[in-house]
């Protein structure tokens, strides 16, 4: 993936998101490793967590809130691609495995897999056309802020993060039904 | 005017009614398909927003836990092989027994597939690279992994020997093996993991199903590093990881990161099940003898309980207990230290896990040498009859005495018999002494009030007597009663003789010496001066007295850069004069390796390396040999010089051997041997075998005692430590060892140099944590520092003025960051040293930053080049830094392949080098990540 720094200051943003990835991705396999077998990944938990964690630590130096959360958001959607395409390479089977989809629940969650992935592609689209408002979107949608954080991490007016959120979501729901 | 975008056309239609929206589209957009987009858009917005509704959390939730080997059917094939039966279920495996043919012959294997896929490029690269390291992992008590592969479906299999053997619980209490018997099948399996280890490669997984004992007592390992090589998927894991709770070590259990330590752990808990019959619950403070099982079935003991009991107190609880602790540091360095302590268990001797008291100590000693204690008095004897010797020789010498030359030598003579006694280094005193030479010093201690009341009649031979005592005071350490007798000496010597008796005169260059030891330079120069016309007077100015006298000039005027060319006229004399009138002097040996590091800072190691080997060779045809030095100064010093030159492992080699020779001299509780040993750990970092690093660090520290005081010695071995727990990424464990080193450092007078040296390490490590404002102020003070006190030309100023350069560039200066490169690359001139590596290194993320490739790309190869050649003190761990930025180099200028061969490297490399927690190799792994096709 290529990483836009989002401002001058980031001449290291490389290292930086390498740091939040890593962090995040063993925070989720702790999560999860804790958890019973209905563990599942505490998204906006985790990113926010991990925010503490760093800012509040100075662990890193981040030229401001939105550069942590967008990364964070981005690894998070990682993640979530990641499980996805792992739900779907199990229904297309190996070599020796014959899985029966049977219930409800094995429908869903092969249905939820495909729609992350549509998810994911839409939003690459999205980005193309329209970067704040897909970021906008993933910082709500992965990392877990409210408009009002975004609208205080990015520096924007409520209704400006709300009219990108509409757009966002309609954008990727029309790409997803097409 | 530009016609209106999809996003503009779709806020304002959105706010409009639905009926006007038509007409608004129709109005504004001629382009029937953005304006069908927009509609499309518009249609969306009206649908429900069930997608979104959760967020991401929901999703994951929906998709939930995937588990590939769900189902299965016995004689379906997998790669070359067929699976027969079902053999069992690990957390994240099936296993199986499989067959294949291979030219013929059946092979039988146990195969086990993993329970979930491996998709990605990455997650497939990373299994493979597993699997080879494992391929190349043979040991006899280590079931083979014979294959691996992942098919065409990602389906990621592991082919292992099939191993026919019980399980090493069941083993013991089948063939009720005494304790004896289970140490040493315990010692085996530690001899095992250990060799594992030593490749590189961690269990994770030990417990008793996976250490079978085979029919014929051999010890089979299963499992090794599989449990890795599930995990290889970490970020999509969504089963529990790959341990067994029971025998897990507390940092698995925390997602901390896994080490040696943790098989070290499991095999604490292991050691426990053997010898008490019950599995220990961890480190809960009770001592494994109070947890034997009484009521334990047949030959689950190795003997009754209540012998067991008593069989286990002491020694062996302290074992378990050292190797489970909660805290990994504090475990055994290795499984193959843990196996040493058994087999000295096994042999009687002393325990690494037991407290060091004294008596303990003798106790094994006792124990150890039945009716050979001998030693010890063997040790006293040699003490009374030295004292009885040099009272005898100074008798003789006495009458012999024609003139002072005489009696200077024969002072000498008996004062160094004494005080060979205390030191071990002489073969002909017994190496197995116990430490601390208590009884010695409190044989002396006793004797020494004595000395003016017997010999207040024969004033001589109280002064050679009184100056003996204080010389041993001295070796001892005992300042406050070497100083006493010292005094005592000089002012009776001033009082029978006059000021021209050399006692005198070697009183006040003792006292020079110890003055400048203090760093106080003007009374050392004060008393040198008053010693000068004395020498003089009294004929001594062709003998060794002259020659120390030039020696510690040279030493005290070195420390002033204004006087610096008085320094080195002073020892080229007394070199000059030691070789002709005292080539076996102590001092000779001094006198030459202070030549070395004169040599060293003015030429370089090739320079240097001839006066080191003189001085060494010196001290070997010295019969009565000062070991001090060679230790302290020229050991190290030789090793300086060779590391300068890049004959990296020869250096390795010189301080090997100093830590040697100070062990055996000192023993290992004194802190004459710290420093030497602190410094040969440090190479070892810097060369990058952080194991066994840590494992000397480790053995350093269990000797120095804790509290930290304010010996400067320790201080060394703190600071280093600290040093290379910053170099692989532990900044935040170092920070409070710097900053207790530093306060030590402020508080002393004159110890300047170590202070910058720590600073630009505290630097560093604030950086590393992000501690930005300390970092800066830190930075900046040290280069401003040694700009104004050190050669400006030196290496000091180049390092510090480097890591300024990059702190700017880092935070966003990237002008001033070249600036600063710039000025140490203007001192390159042709010379290959780390710090010119890295500022080529840095200058090419410069011009990546402004995107000039092409010039990136030749600083980045520059860098690269430079520093696979380099010379000078260098820490393998620049070697990934610089690769990765060639990488990035090398990937925006289109050259994707070679960039993924550097990152790949430098991932290898830092996994290799760096702690496991590591920013470096979290940024490696991203990065190659990144540059994945």
């Amino acid at each position: 993936m290529e990483i836009t720094p989002a401002n001058k200051e980031s001449a290291s943003a490389q290292d930086m998101f390498a740091e939040v990835y890593a962090r995040l991705k063993a925070m989720a396999a702790r999560q999860l490793g804790k958890g019973s077998a209905g563990a599942t990944l505490e998204t906006t938990a985790l990113v926010h967590e991990l925010y503490l964690r760093m800012c509040a630590n100075r662990e890193l130096a981040f030229a401001h809130e939105a550069q942590f959360f967008s990364y964070a958001a981005r690894a998070m959607r990682h993640l979530l691609a990641d499980r996805a395409r792992d739900r779907l390479r199990q229904r297309a089977g190996g070599d020796w495995i014959r899985i029966t989809l049977t219930g409800g629940n094995q429908q869903f969650a092969i249905e939820s897999a495909e729609q992350a992935l549509a998810l994911d592609a839409a939003l690459q689209h999205l980005e193309e056309t329209d970067a704040r408002a897909s970021q906008v979107l993933e910082l709500h949608y992965f990392a877990g802020l409210t408009v009002e954080q975004i609208a205080a991490t990015l520096d924007l007016s409520r209704s400006s993060v709300d009219r990108d959120w509409r757009f966002a979501r309609a954008f990727l729901k029309s790409e997803i039904a097409s | 005017m530009q016609s209106p975008s999809l996003r503009e056309l779709f806020d304002t239609a959105v706010d409009l009614p639905s009926s006007a929206r038509a007409a608004f589209l129709v109005e504004n957009c001629s382009d029937a398909q953005l304006r069908a987009a927009v509609e499309r858009l518009l249609q969306a917005d009206a649908r429900d927003n069930s997608l979104f509704s959760g967020g991401a959390a929901a999703v994951a939730q929906a998709i939930g836990d995937v588990d590939l080997t769900q189902n299965f059917a016995a004689g379906t094939r997998l790669g070359p092989f067929e699976l027969i039966a079902f053999l069992g279920e690990g957390g994240s495996s099936t296993v199986f027994h499989a067959r294949r043919e291979v030219e013929g012959v059946r092979q039988d294997v146990a195969l086990k597939i993993l329970r979930r896929g491996l998709y990605s490029p990455e997650a497939q690269r990373q299994f493979r690279r597993e699997r080879q390291a494992l391929t190349q992992l043979k040991h006899p008590s280590i079931a083979r992994l014979i294959e691996g592969g992942v098919s065409a479906g990602g389906t990621a299999y592991i082919a292992l020997d099939l191993i026919e053997g019980k399980p090493i619980t069941d083993y013991v209490h089948e063939l009720k093996l005494d304790l004896r018997q289970r140490l040493q099948l315990f010692v085996q399996v530690c001899r095992a993991v250990d060799a594992a280890h030593r490749a590189l490669i961690v269990h994770r997984d030990l417990k008793p199903s996976n250490v079978l004992v085979t029919d014929d007592g051999q010890v089979k390992l299963l499992d090794f590093g599989i449990a890795k090589l599930l995990d290889a998927d970490e970020e999509t894991q969504t089963k529990l990881p790959a341990f067994t709770p029971a025998y897990a070590a507390p940092e698995q259990r925390s997602g901390a990161p896994i080490t040696t330590a943790t098989d070290v752990y499991a095999l604490g808990i292991l050691l426990g099940e053997l010898i008490t019959g019950r599995r220990l619950t961890g480190n809960t403070g009770q001592t494994p003898s109070s947890q034997v099982d009484k009521d334990s079935g047949p030959g689950v003991l190795p003997a009754p309980p209540q012998v067991t009991r008593r069989a286990l107190h002491g020694d062996l609880d302290n074992i378990v207990l050292k190797a489970i602790d909660a805290e990994p540091e504090r475990r055994y360095v290795s499984a193959g230290a843990l196996a040493d302590d058994i087999d000295r268990y096994i042999d009687r001797r002393p325990v690494l896990a037991h407290p060091p008291s004294a008596w303990y100590r003798a106790q094994k000693f006792v124990a150890r040498h039945r009716g050979g204690v001998a030693t010890t008095l063997i040790f006293l004897l040699a003490i009374l009859a030295a004292l009885g010797i040099a009272v005898w020789q100074a008798g003789v010498a006495r009458q012999q005495a024609r003139n002072a030359q005489q009696q200077a030598s024969r002072a000498n003579a008996t004062k160094d018999f004494l005080i060979r006694v205390f030191r071990a280094s002489d073969p002909r005193i017994a190496q197995d002494k116990p430490r601390g030479q208590v009884t010695a010093k409190e044989l002396l201690d006793l004797n020494t009030p004595a000395i003016e009341r017997d010999f207040a009649g024969d004033p001589e031979t109280e002064i050679d007597l009184l100056g003996i005592a204080a010389s041993i005071y001295r070796e001892l350490d005992d300042q406050p009663r070497y100083q006493g007798l010292h005094t005592k000496q000089v002012e009776l010597a001033r009082r029978l003789y006059g000021e021209l008796h050399p006692a005198i005169i070697q009183g006040l260059l003792d006292d020079a010496d110890h003055a400048n030891n203090r760093n106080d330079y003007a009374q050392a120069l004060k008393l040198l001066e008053q010693a000068d016309p004395l020498i003089r007077q009294a004929a001594l100015d062709r003998s060794a007295i002259r020659a120390r006298w030039f020696l510690l000039r040279s030493h005290v005027m070195a420390t002033d850069d204004a006087s610096a060319n008085a320094s080195g006229a002073a020892l080229d004399s007394a070199v000059k004069l030691y070789a002709d009138v005292a080539p076996h002097d102590a001092g000779y040996v001094s006198a030459l390796t202070s030549m070395g590091y004169r040599n060293q800072h003015d030429g370089g190691g090739a320079a240097a390396e001839p006066w080191f080997r003189r001085a060494i060779a010196a001290a070997e045809t010295n019969s009565d040999r000062d070991d001090a030095d060679l230790q302290q100064l020229t050991y190290p010093g030789l090793a300086g010089a060779l590391e300068f030159q890049g004959k990296f492992d020869e250096a390795e080699l010189a301080y090997e051997h100093s830590v040697e020779l100070a062990r055996k001299t000192y023993g290992e509780t004194h802190s004459t041997y710290w420093v030497p040993a602190a410094e040969f750990a440090s190479l070892v970092h810097r060369q990058g075998d952080r194991q066994r690093a840590h494992a000397l660090f480790d053995e350093l520290f269990r000797v120095i005692p804790q509290p930290w005081d304010a010996d400067s010695y320790d201080d060394y071995a703190r600071e280093f430590y600290a040093a290379c727990l910053v170099a692989e990424g532990r900044a935040q464990e170092a920070i409070p060892l710097l900053e207790a080193s530093q306060q030590t450092y402020i508080a002393k007078p004159s110890v300047e140099y170590e202070l910058r040296r720590i600073r630009l390490i505290l630097g560093d490590a604030y950086d590393q944590v992000g501690r930005t404002d300390e970092a800066r102020a830190m930075l900046k003070s040290t280069l401003d520092e040694r700009i104004a006190k050190d050669p400006p030309d030196g290496g000091t100023v180049r390092a510090a003025r480097e890591r300024w350069g990059r702190f700017l560039f880092s935070h966003g200066d990237a002008a001033g960051a070249e600036e600063q490169f710039r000025l140490v690359i203007a001192q390159e001139h042709g010379r290959k040293f780390a710090t010119f590596a890295l500022a080529h290194g840095d200058l090419a993320k410069v011009y990546l930053e402004h995107g000039e490739l092409a010039n990136a790309l030749i600083e980045s190869r520059s860098a690269v080049d430079s520093f696979a050649q380099v010379t000078g003190r260098r820490d393998v761990r620049v070697g990934p830094y610089l690769w990765l930025i060639h990488a990035e180099a090398l990937h925006r200028s289109g050259d994707p392949r070679a960039a993924r061969d550097w990152a790949q490297r430098a991932f290898e490399a830092s996994r290799k080098y760096d702690a496991p927690e590591s920013n470096a190799i979290a940024r490696a792994e991203a990065i190659l990540r990144q540059m994945a096709p």
